[in-house]
C-alpha cells in the first residue's frame, strides 16, 4: 500500500524534502506521492515521514474511493468552456 | 474555577457559551478555527419558519433565548413567507456576526479566533487540555464539541464536487477538527437517500449589485423573489443531494427563489453561471458564496458524535458534550441554538455534580433531540435530515400537536413541563454528604 496527499494540500513542500524515498513531487494543482515508490516509511521510520510533516494532516493512506472521485472531479480537467465572438463583432466581408 | 472549553464557535458552540454563563460556569472559553464566528451561519439566516417557531419560543421561555432574540433584532424581514414555510424571518446576515460577537463579549465569554484544535490531552478518563496549531494549550473542566460536520476538502473531494471555495474556507484556517475524534470516539456519516455519504449544502449567495432593479426592489420589499425558470433552461435535478429536504420541493426546481438576508440567498444547491444568467433580471450575477456555486457546494453530516439525549458524547471521555451538527442529523441555525445550549448547560450542571437536563417529549426540542438520535441508530435514519421547519420532523412535529405558533401557547406548555427560566438560572452546586 502506500500514503497518498489530499485536497488539503497548501503546497508547502514539507513533505517532499522529508520523504526517505523520494516518493513525493509537485503535481499541477497539490504534492503528489508516487504510490509505486512509496513505502510508508517502512524500514526507514516507525510513522510515516509526510503524515509528521505535514501542517494540514494530507498526507493519509492511501483510499481507492477518494482517488477515484478525485480523479473524476468535472470541473477539473474538463474541456473549457468556449464562447464564440457574438456574429455582430466580427468585421463586415 | 471552572473552565467550559467550547471548539467551534458556529451557532451551537455560541449558544452553549452562552448557556454555560447563564448556569453560573466562571470561565467559558470559545476557539474558533476561523477569523469570524457562527461557521456556517455567515450565509443563511432563515428563523421562525414553520417549526422552528415553536422551538425557538420554547427556547426564550426556558431562559435559553438571547441568540433568538438577537436574530429577532436583527430580521430584516419578519413574519414573511415562501414556498412551503410560514411567518419566517430573515435576518441580516452581513451584521450578524459583529452582533454576537458583542453579544458573547458582553456576557463575559472568551473568544479566541484562528484557534484551530489540533490535539487533546487525556487524564484518567477526561480531556484535561486541548492544544492548538501553534503549540498553546489550554486546560479545562468540561469541554463541548461544536466542529460541524463539514468538509474538509479532501471529504467534499471524495463525496462532493471538490472545494467549491465556500464561507467556511478550509484552505486558509486549516481544515474542521473535531474534538470527537481527536478523543478517538467513532464519529458516524449522514448518508444522501441513495445512500451514498454526506449532503451537500443547499444555498448559494450573491449580491444584489449583479441583480436586475425591479428584481431587488421585490425583495427588499417582500423579502422573496420568485421567479420561474424559462423552459428552455435545463436544470440538473439537484433536488436529491441538498442537506436541507425542506427546500426540496417542485416550486424550488421550477423556479429560481431569492431570499433577502441583505445578501441575495439562491435556494438551490448549485447551478451553472451560464444557466443562472439566463434567468430573467440574473443576467449580470455572480456567487459569493460558495464562490464556485456554478460547480458545487459545502458538504455535510461528515462527522457525527455518538451522544445521549442530554448531549453527553457516548464513550470513554467523560466531560465531553455536543451541539450542533456533531449532534446529529439537525439541520440549521435554530436547531443547533438548541442543541448548542443544552450542551452548554449540561457541562456546567455536571462540573456542578447535578443531574443532567433532559427535555421532555412533550416540548418539540425534547422530542426532536431524542427522536432524532434514535432514528440516527438505524440505517434508513441516517439517510434523512431533520428539521423543525419541514420534511419529516415538521411532520411528526404536527402529528404530535407539538407545533404552535402562539407564543403564549408554548411558553404555556413549558410552564406546564416546570421549565419555566431553568437556563437562565445558575446551577447550585450539589450538596456535599455529610
Amino acid at each position: 500500500m502506500a500514503y497518498m496527499i489530499t485536497a488539503e494540500c497548501i503546497n508547502c513542500s514539507a513533505c517532499e524534502y522529508e520523504c526517505p524515498v523520494r516518493a513525493i513531487s509537485g503535481g499541477p494543482n497539490q504534492f503528489v506521492i508516487d504510490a509505486a515508490v512509496c513505502v510508508e516509511c517502512d524500514g526507514h521510520f516507525p510513522v510515516p515521514r509526510c503524515t509528521n510533516a505535514c501542517p494540514v494532516n494530507a498526507c493519509v493512506p492511501w483510499r481507492a474511493s477518494y482517488a477515484a472521485r478525485a480523479g473524476s472531479l468535472a470541473a477539473r480537467g474538463a474541456p473549457p468552456v468556449r464562447l464564440a465572438p457574438s456574429a455582430a463583432s466580427r468585421p463586415a466581408p | 474555577m471552572a473552565r467550559v472549553v467550547i471548539t467551534g464557535g458556529g451557532w451551537a458552540g455560541c449558544a452553549a457559551a452562552l448557556a454555560a454563563r447563564q448556569a453560573g460556569a466562571d470561565e467559558v472559553v470559545v476557539l474558533e478555527r476561523s477569523d469570524q464566528l457562527l461557521g456556517t451561519g455567515l450565509v443563511g439566516g432563515i428563523m421562525r419558519n414553520n417549526g422552528r417557531f415553536t422551538a425557538a419560543e420554547e427556547m426564550i421561555a426556558m431562559g435559553a433565548g438571547k441568540l433568538f432574540e438577537l436574530t429577532d433584532r436583527m430580521a430584516r424581514h419578519r413574519n414573511m413567507e415562501f414556498p412551503g414555510h410560514k411567518h419566517a424571518s430573515l435576518y441580516d446576515v452581513p451584521l450578524m456576526e459583529p452582533a454576537v460577537r458583542k453579544l458573547l463579549l458582553e456576557h463575559g465569554v472568551e473568544l479566541w479566533l484562528q484557534a484551530r484544535v489540533t490535539g487533546l490531552a487525556l487524564e484518567a478518563g477526561s480531556i484535561a487540555s486541548v492544544s492548538l496549531e501553534n503549540g498553546t494549550s489550554i486546560d479545562g473542566d468540561v469541554f463541548v464539541d461544536s466542529t460541524g460536520s463539514f468538509g474538509p476538502q479532501s471529504l467534499c473531494t471524495e463525496y462532493g464536487n471538490g472545494c467549491v471555495m465556500c464561507v467556511l474556507r478550509c484552505p486558509t484556517f486549516g481544515p474542521r477538527v473535531s474534538l470527537t475524534g481527536l478523543a478517538g470516539i467513532p464519529e458516524k456519516q449522514g448518508r444522501k437517500a441513495d445512500g451514498t455519504i454526506g449532503a451537500m449544502s443547499g444555498s448559494c449567495e450573491f449580491g444584489k449589485d449583479g441583480l436586475a432593479p425591479a428584481i431587488v426592489r421585490e425583495l427588499e420589499e417582500k423579502g422573496v423573489a420568485i421567479i420561474p425558470i424559462p423552459k428552455t433552461v435545463q436544470k440538473e435535478d439537484t433536488l436529491a443531494t441538498k442537506a436541507c429536504q425542506q427546500y426540496a420541493a417542485r416550486e424550488f426546481s421550477d423556479n429560481v427563489v431569492l431570499l433577502d438576508t441583505g445578501r441575495v440567498k439562491l435556494m438551490t444547491t448549485h447551478i451553472p453561471l451560464d444557466q443562472l444568467r439566463l434567468i430573467p433580471g440574473l443576467e449580470n450575477v455572480r456567487y459569493d458564496d460558495p464562490y464556485s456555486g456554478a460547480i458545487g457546494n459545502s458538504m455535510r453530516y461528515m462527522a457525527l458524535s455518538p451522544r445521549d439525549d442530554a448531549m453527553r458524547v457516548l464513550g470513554p471521555v467523560g466531560n465531553l458534550f455536543c451541539g450542533g451538527e456533531k449532534a446529529g442529523l439537525l439541520v440549521g441555525h435554530t436547531e443547533a441554538m438548541v442543541t448548542g445550549a443544552l450542551a452548554g448547560h449540561n457541562a456546567v450542571r455536571q462540573l456542578a455534580g447535578r443531574e443532567m437536563l433532559v427535555l421532555p417529549a412533550s416540548l418539540a426540542c425534547g422530542d426532536a433531540i431524542r427522536y432524532v438520535r434514535e432514528r440516527m441508530l438505524t440505517d434508513d435514519g441516517m439517510r434523512v435530515k431533520y428539521t423543525f421547519s419541514g420534511s419529516v420532523y415538521f411532520t411528526r412535529m404536527k402529528e404530535l400537536g407539538l407545533y404552535s405558533a402562539d407564543a403564549a401557547q408554548i411558553h404555556a406548555r413549558v410552564e406546564a413541563a416546570g421549565l419555566t427560566g431553568v437556563m437562565a438560572r445558575a446551577v447550585a452546586p450539589a450538596a456535599v454528604a455529610a
